[in-house]
């Protein structure tokens, strides 16, 4: 597994954000995702440097949606994860899980 | 109330700056051009060099095919001797012909060593100058609202943004705030949104220090390499 491989805390959160809202992971959806279930304040502009870094090494795509008057008639971005980006993060939480057990209690979510 | 007059002038120099910045990278493009022109000259000058050596060695083979063909046809009046010369020659022009079209499949447009050399920093110009065209594009919808609370903000965030993310990331600063806006009023959507540009700012500042420390890092490996 090279460097490029290992998925960061963050990069995790946003996956795992994308993943729950599924058709509607868009950069606003994202952020109060993570802030909501996560407890985490995100600024929106760290989550773009994230979802850039995470689009350039495969893991997701995106696609761009509609434009809406309360955006000021621009158009939102939204992001699916890849099959390879689904591979990555279940490597990743499970070896978190492997390293935490016995130690503390992990759901299990994969 | 608003000043529309002065918040006119701020966005026209913001403009103007992105201008500047737009024409750099068009002067760039033109100076990867020339060199870009003169392999692509020398690509085309050579691929016709090798049709022409192509065209000439089909052109010969057709010859002696010609030349050959009416005695082929009245072979049973030929002497054993001449047959058989001629069925050696006709065999041979066979195999000529096979390696003929072999050389014409395998055959593809020359690509010089330059080239190579050339594709990337080009690439990297024709992604800046998309980049730039994003941002002029992103510029007209936030100088239709110059009367919106947030516009110096915007200004401020399309200024320092790459063209890739302003759209996109600007939509999602607004829909928010319109949000924000309804639920906690406008001192408090106002206090958040200053809050978000200000982390959006410092985040983006921030990963253009890394990447600048990360080429002075490698120039200062190189310079040690070379001194050695």
């Amino acid at each position: 597994m090279s460097q490029r491989d290992h998925l960061g805390e963050f990069e995790q959160l946003v996956l795992l954000a994308i993943l729950r809202l599924r058709r509607d992971a868009y950069g606003m959806t994202i952020r109060r995702e993570i802030e909501k279930r996560a407890a985490r304040p995100t600024s929106i502009g760290a989550l773009y440097l994230t979802l850039d870094r995470l689009e350039q090494k495969g893991l997701i795509q995106s696609d761009v949606g509609e434009a809406t008057p309360e955006r000021g008639g621009r158009a939102k971005k939204f992001f699916t994860v890849n099959p390879s980006g689904r591979q990555m993060l279940r490597q990743s939480l499970m070896a978190i899980g492997k390293m935490a057990k016995g130690y503390f209690h992990i759901p299990e979510v994969v | 109330m608003t000043n529309l007059p002065w918040r006119i002038q701020i966005g026209s120099l913001a403009f103007w700056i992105h201008r500047a910045g737009t024409r750099y990278w068009w002067f760039m493009a033109h100076l990867l051009g020339i060199p870009a022109k003169l392999i692509i000259t020398v690509a085309q000058s050579t691929s016709r060099r090798r049709l022409e050596k192509l065209r000439r060695a089909a052109d010969d083979l057709h010859d002696r095919v010609i030349s050959i063909t009416p005695e082929l046809q009245t072979l049973d009046l030929l002497t054993p001797h001449r047959k058989n010369e001629l069925l050696a020659a006709h065999s041979a022009l066979l195999r000529e012909a096979e390696q003929l079209q072999g050389v014409a499949s395998k055959m593809t447009s020359y690509r010089p060593p330059g080239a190579s050399v050339l594709l990337p920093p080009m690439t990297y110009v024709q992604r800046k100058l998309i980049s730039r065209q994003s941002k002029t594009h992103s510029f007209r919808k936030i100088i239709a609202r110059v009367d919106c609370d947030t516009f110096y903000w915007d200004l401020l965030l399309w200024l320092v943004l790459p063209g890739g993310y302003s759209e996109a990331l600007l939509g999602d600063l607004n829909e928010e705030y319109m949000l924000r806006h309804s639920s906690e009023g406008e001192a408090g959507a106002r206090i958040w949104y200053r809050n978000q540009t200000t982390l959006t700012l410092k985040d983006f500042f921030w990963k253009n220090i890394e990447r600048w420390a990360a080429l002075g890092t490698l120039i200062d490996l190189l310079d040690r390499w070379l001194r050695k």
